[in-house]
């Protein structure tokens, strides 16, 4: 979609970084030094077994929640009669779904309500007096706050701080996979190259075709065609209006995640490692530096005290993640036992669509 | 000149490796729809000059009191001085001091905007001297627009670089000051070579532009390495952090974010001390290069070939722009005879003849270009400021 834009500012920005690279350490300097033992560096040793206090009980709160025997997120207890707080999009077309304890007991889970905005589930499973976890209901917490993440693994830790403002995080539009041309059609836009693995290799389109509308609304100029498409997030189905020569077709295409479709080339973000899938479209999250793997999502953040001050959500960049903070995580949970399904627009329009098809 | 050369060998050897921070909000307008738009939206309110009567100077008259700026030195110990392992009880004295110095590092930290690219800086004084990474700042003379925490903006210009030969590497010092009047909030400027690996540090920048709901975004880490011409730590950074601050824990500033590699802990900073070294240059809008081996001083003379040895003699490879060999008529594929009666064999052996003169000495070059010999009377420029 915005391919061509990308393509020529990151050729632009390459043409830069080419410039003003550096030698890294100069070897004249004779300093060339292996730096900071690993094992001192914010998440090596020397720095997280001092949590262990912190993590011992809170890791007994946490349970790793698989669908068809395939691990999908972490869960976080909040009742002790079984109930489960997890990360609602990664349970997505699982049909069985199921928690491990700590102590690796499984049980057979039934989702109890999800609510979208969120991103948040809630599972029951049939057990009792569970281990609960204690919530920090400060909604207050700034910057500057150590909060960590423990894993299920022995004494997996993972610290950083609180990073920016507590706020409404805006959805991280999809994309079709396609690359504008840049020739002028009075009929549309052009397109100038179709990713492979992107909904438009999936539905056809191919080079030369014209974009003429999106969601019935008139798409001649690129940028009009860019908004029109990444106001949406991955998974959103948008009609499109495709003239190719002299024929005239409209097509359904299912936008997918612009790292998923271009890989890589966000430069400037350098993923380093799997992101979440659903980064954006959150009510409220705390952002935090904790280098916390998408397959944490649905776990606690912690403070020094070990009490929960969110549940992870999305783990967005090298640096960047967030959790739903501790107050609004009670009140969705109230919401859903008392049956209450909270769905966006797009997903009830998606179930409908489903259930059309 | 061997500087010159390790730069380019170096450039081949880490291509691709290491990215820059900086960000062109056109770009990051179109993907995230973060920064351009809130701008255009007047989401940020002007700051407004005090009536003074006088219209904002396009350059700061800077010449007449140069004030370099004191150390700030790290006197409290605590346990952010720490460089091994921490305990539950250190965490927490580091939790108490950077909470304690962190409401001043924000409110001196700016979004930078220059042309259609955005990064981050940190004022470092009263009148508004700000500092950023050179590859934010470009070149001196460039109009800048600086956005504060709260929303308000206030205009500025750029000045002078402090960066590596050819623009490449080196420390990727930029300075920026604001041109509006004011008493501006400002954090002081630190010790950036008594740094010790291992001690806590914390960064604060806008990533991907400007987000008023956002704010300035928080990174912890310790010190890697101490480098002359950069710090590196695990405070992990992201595109349009560049420029911004990274503090020790009295909240002075001992870096500026440059660059990162893949790593997440390889994030490197420009060390404070290289602005502080370099400012009478920098605020008269020079353009410094940074050279590792010191022969950068002003009273280093400097040709301005690159040079390799062939089978032929001693052939030239390149001409640096504007220099005394430049001026001369130098060209590429040049082969150097003699340099003042003597005969340099080799690339080593040229840069000790020349390091042997002095600025402004007048000497004998004679080149060969094809068949034609010529003797060129060279003047020797420095090395350095160009």
């Amino acid at each position: 979609m915005k391919m061509n834009r990308t393509i020529r500012w990151f050729g632009f920005l390459g043409v830069l970084a080419f410039g003003v690279i550096l030698t890294g350490p100069s070897e004249a300097h004779g300093q060339r030094t292996r730096g900071l033992d690993r094992g001192l560096r914010i998440n090596g040793e020397g720095v997280t077994k001092s949590l262990k206090p912190v993590i011992a009980g809170v890791r007994r709160s946490i349970v790793r929640v698989l669908g068809d025997d395939e691990h999908l997120a972490l869960g976080t207890i909040v009742s002790r009669d079984g109930l489960i707080i997890t990360k609602a999009s990664e349970l997505k077309g699982k049909k069985v779904i199921q928690i491990e304890l700590f102590n690796n007991k499984a049980f057979d889970a039934k989702v109890v309500g999800k609510d979208d905005k969120f991103d948040l589930a809630l599972l029951r499973v049939k057990a009792k007096a569970l281990p609960v976890v204690r919530w920090d209901q400060n909604a207050n917490r700034g910057r500057g706050t150590w909060v960590a993440a423990p894993y299920l693994e022995d004494e997996a830790v993972k610290l950083g701080i609180i990073a920016a403002n507590r706020r409404k995080i805006k959805v991280v539009g999809g994309v079709i996979g396609i690359v504008l041309g840049l020739n002028r059609d009075k009929r549309g836009v052009p397109i100038a190259s179709v990713a492979p693995n992107s909904a438009a290799s999936e539905i056809g389109l191919r080079p030369g075709d014209v974009i003429s509308h999106v969601n019935g609304n008139v798409t001649k100029a690129r940028e009009v065609l860019i908004k029109s498409v990444t106001k949406f997030p991955p998974g959103e189905r948008v009609k499109l209006v495709v003239l190719r020569g002299m024929k005239r077709m409209e097509l359904e295409a299912v936008l997918r995640d612009r790292s998923v479709v271009f890989g890589d080339k966000d430069r400037f973000r350098v993923a380093n490692g799997k992101l979440s899938r659903r980064r954006g479209g959150f009510p409220v999250a705390i952002q935090h530096d904790v280098p916390i793997r998408p397959e944490a999502c649905g776990g606690p953040l912690v403070d020094l005290t070990g009490r929960v001050v969110g549940i992870n959500i999305a783990k967005v960049n090298r640096s960047e993640s967030y959790a739903i903070p501790a107050d609004e995580v009670l009140k969705v949970i109230k919401k859903l036992k008392a049956g209450k399904v909270v769905k966006t627009g797009r997903e009830k329009e998606n179930s409908k669509a489903a259930r059309k098809g | 000149m061997r500087s010159w050369i390790r730069v380019s060998f170096g450039l081949l050897k880490f291509q691709g490796l290491l990215t820059i921070l900086f960000v062109y909000s056109v770009g990051v307008g179109a993907t995230t729809g973060s920064f351009a738009d809130e701008v255009k939206k007047g989401d940020v309110s002007e700051l407004k000059a005090k009536p003074t009567g006088k219209k904002p100077e396009a350059k700061p008259n800077v010449r007449n009191v140069v004030k370099i700026p004191t150390i700030s030195k790290r006197v409290k110990k605590g346990p952010w001085s720490k460089t091994g392992a921490v305990t539950l009880t250190d965490l927490r004295g580091i939790q108490r001091q950077m909470q304690a110095v962190l409401p001043k590092a924000r409110k001196a930290t700016v979004s930078v905007q220059i042309g259609g690219g955005s990064g981050s800086g940190v004022i470092v004084s009263k009148d508004g001297y700000v500092l950023t990474a050179a590859h934010v700042s470009r070149r001196p003379g460039l109009a800048a627009t600086l956005v504060f925490e709260d929303g308000r903006k206030a205009r500025g210009v750029t000045l002078g670089l402090f960066v590596g030969p050819g623009g490449r590497g080196g420390p990727d010092a930029g300075m920026i000051k604001i041109t509006q009047k004011g008493d501006w909030p400002y954090v002081n400027m630190g010790d950036s070579s008594t740094l010790k690996q291992g001690e806590w540090c914390f960064a604060l920048g806008y990533p991907a532009g400007y987000d008023k709901e956002r704010g300035p975004v928080m990174r912890i880490g310790r010190i890697i390495k101490n480098q002359p011409d950069t710090l590196m730590t695990d405070c992990t950074l992201l595109g349009g952090d560049s420029g911004g601050p990274l503090f020790d824990f009295e909240g002075n500033v001992i870096g500026i974010h440059s660059r990162i590699a893949r790593p997440t802990d390889w994030n490197f900073h420009a060390p404070v001390d290289a602005f502080r070294d370099k400012w009478v240059e920098m605020i008269e809008s020079e353009r410094v290069v940074y050279d590792p081996d010191g022969v950068a001083s002003p009273n280093t003379p400097f040709l301005g070939v690159q040079t390799a040895e062939t089978t032929k003699g001693l052939v030239v490879d390149a001409v640096v722009k504007g220099s005394s060999a430049a001026k001369a008529g130098i060209k590429k594929g040049d082969l150097i005879l003699m340099f003042d009666k003597k005969k340099p064999r080799n690339p080593g052996r040229l840069y000790e003849l020349v390091k042997n003169k002095k600025v402004g000495d007048a000497v004998i070059v004679t080149v060969k270009r094809g068949k034609v010999e010529m003797s060129l009377r060279i003047k020797l420029g420095r090395r350095g400021l160009r």
